[in-house]
């Protein structure tokens, strides 16, 4: 799912890097103090989640969670995934340092994406199935708009598209299964542990109220 | 109430996380390409991590400048073989349908001296190179007649009297190539030797590593901890 240097074009790559920019700086604004754990872990859980490895006919695929990342962080799912995806970059060479906002674009829309059609429901959802079914609809999507957002890049730098998003789509099919799977199983558990999560930290809330 | 956030209860997700990361089968996911030269041949072939061949993709080949020397097909089992020309740097480069691309470049030195070098290339691969062209000297045979069998099954050197197998027949002109066969099949068996050791040596740098993993770990807690930090101290600046 990574794009690797030197494979988009000039213009596919500064209109991506801008729109990274503006996501990272938006989800920046985001963060609230209070927040910060959360992003941190969720940073670490997608850094690690990559190098997990489906065999998929002739390739391998990996699994991405950003899912995962999205439902709990919104809009934060941006700086958090720049800064997984520069580390994966640098320690593993997935992908690269030129692609990083691409990369991180393609991998953290979609995860606004769950967020805002999955993760806003998740709060209210008090059946473990109900929790479990949204946590997979949104682990399945994240990975789908994932590969429909890198084959629409790769589109834009004047490779045909169908044929290619067919095959990115297919090859992330097993992947979208184990992904849900697994986001689902996570949801659950964090619902159990710390339901809290799945509720938008207001800025506005007094902190001082809280020490009692 | 329970307050908003409790860090501690975060730490089972970090625990799972690092619980998948047992199924880490230390790889990674990209496409990768290998090459080596065997008897002025170019054989390799395309890969991901882990050693799964990657078949039926497109495989340039560009010289000095970026000049296209050709396009090939990896074969079922992801290997391809390309015959350079010319003695010079190739590059092999591979871009996958799915926005994966690997480098791979063979060095003019790799490549066998019998090929002619090539203009462009850089002069001290040049100069390194023992001479490229074979030039057929013409040396007698000191004590046979012209045109009768040479017994011996010496090889021919360079300079020297001709007295071994000269193509067969004493009188006929003795060949660098022909000294360069012995050359060839030594070049040869040293690559089939070397080879394994080489590739060997690329899955290991392609090795994820342990260290990596959570050096990653801890750069993110770190970054975490500093936005903390800042965050914390706008915080308490705002509330004054």
């Amino acid at each position: 799912m990574h794009i690797a240097d030197g494979v988009v074009s000039l213009p596919v790559l500064a209109v991506g890097s801008s729109l990274a920019a503006a996501g990272v700086a938006l989800g920046l604004k985001k963060i609230d103090y209070r927040q910060i754990p959360r992003v941190g872990v969720l940073t670490a859980g997608f850094f690690v989640a990559s190098l997990i490895h489906i065999p998929v006919g002739p390739g391998q695929v990996h699994l991405l969670m950003n899912g995962l990342t999205g439902i709990v962080l919104g809009w934060a799912a941006f700086p958090a995934l720049l800064v997984a995806l520069f580390l994966q970059a640098l320690l593993f060479g997935y992908g690269g340092v030129t692609v990083l906002g691409l990369n991180t674009l393609t991998m953290a829309l979609p995860a606004v994406c769950c967020h805002y059609l999955f993760g806003r429901h998740l709060a209210g959802q008090h059946q473990p199935r109900g929790t479990f079914l949204l946590a997979f609809a949104a682990g399945a999507s994240g990975v789908a708009l994932s590969g429909t957002l890198l084959a629409a890049t790769l589109y834009f730098s004047n490779r045909e598209f169908f044929g290619v998003a067919t095959a990115i789509l297919i090859a992330h099919l097993p992947v979208m299964v184990v992904e849900g799977a697994l986001t689902g199983g996570a949801v659950l558990f964090l619902k159990r542990v710390q339901p809290e999560i799945f509720h938008d930290i207001k800025p506005s809330v007094d902190n001082t109220a809280q020490h009692h | 109430m329970r307050p908003a956030i409790r860090p501690l209860h975060l730490l089972p997700l970090l625990a799972l996380a690092l619980l998948l990361l047992s199924a880490v089968t230390a790889s990674a996911h990209k496409v990768m390409l290998f090459a080596s030269v065997e008897g002025g041949v170019v054989t390799g072939y395309a890969y991901a991590p882990g050693g799964t061949r990657l078949p039926d993709n497109t495989i340039e080949v560009f010289g000095p400048q970026n000049k296209k020397l050709g396009t090939i097909k990896t074969d079922a089992q992801g290997t391809f073989t390309f015959t350079p020309h010319r003695r010079c740097d190739l590059r092999f480069e591979m871009q996958t349908g799915d926005g994966h691309r690997a480098v791979y470049t063979v060095h003019a030195a790799e490549l066998p001296p019998s090929l002619a070098d090539s203009a462009p290339t850089a002069p001290q691969t040049a100069a390194t190179a023992p001479p490229a062209a074979p030039t057929p000297i013409a040396l007698p045979c000191p004590s046979r007649a012209a045109g009768t069998p040479c017994p011996t099954t010496s090889p021919c050197r360079t300079g020297t009297p001709c007295g071994g197998n000269c193509g067969g027949k004493c009188g006929t002109a003795c060949n660098t190539a022909q000294a360069g066969e012995l050359g060839t099949l030594v070049d040869r068996a040293v690559s089939r030797h070397v080879t394994p050791l080489r590739e060997q040596l690329e899955t290991y740098e392609q090795k994820i590593r342990w260290h990596d993993v959570l050096g990653g770990i801890g750069y993110i807690i770190g970054l975490a901890g500093l936005a903390a930090y800042g965050l914390a101290r706008k915080r308490s600046e705002g509330g004054r």
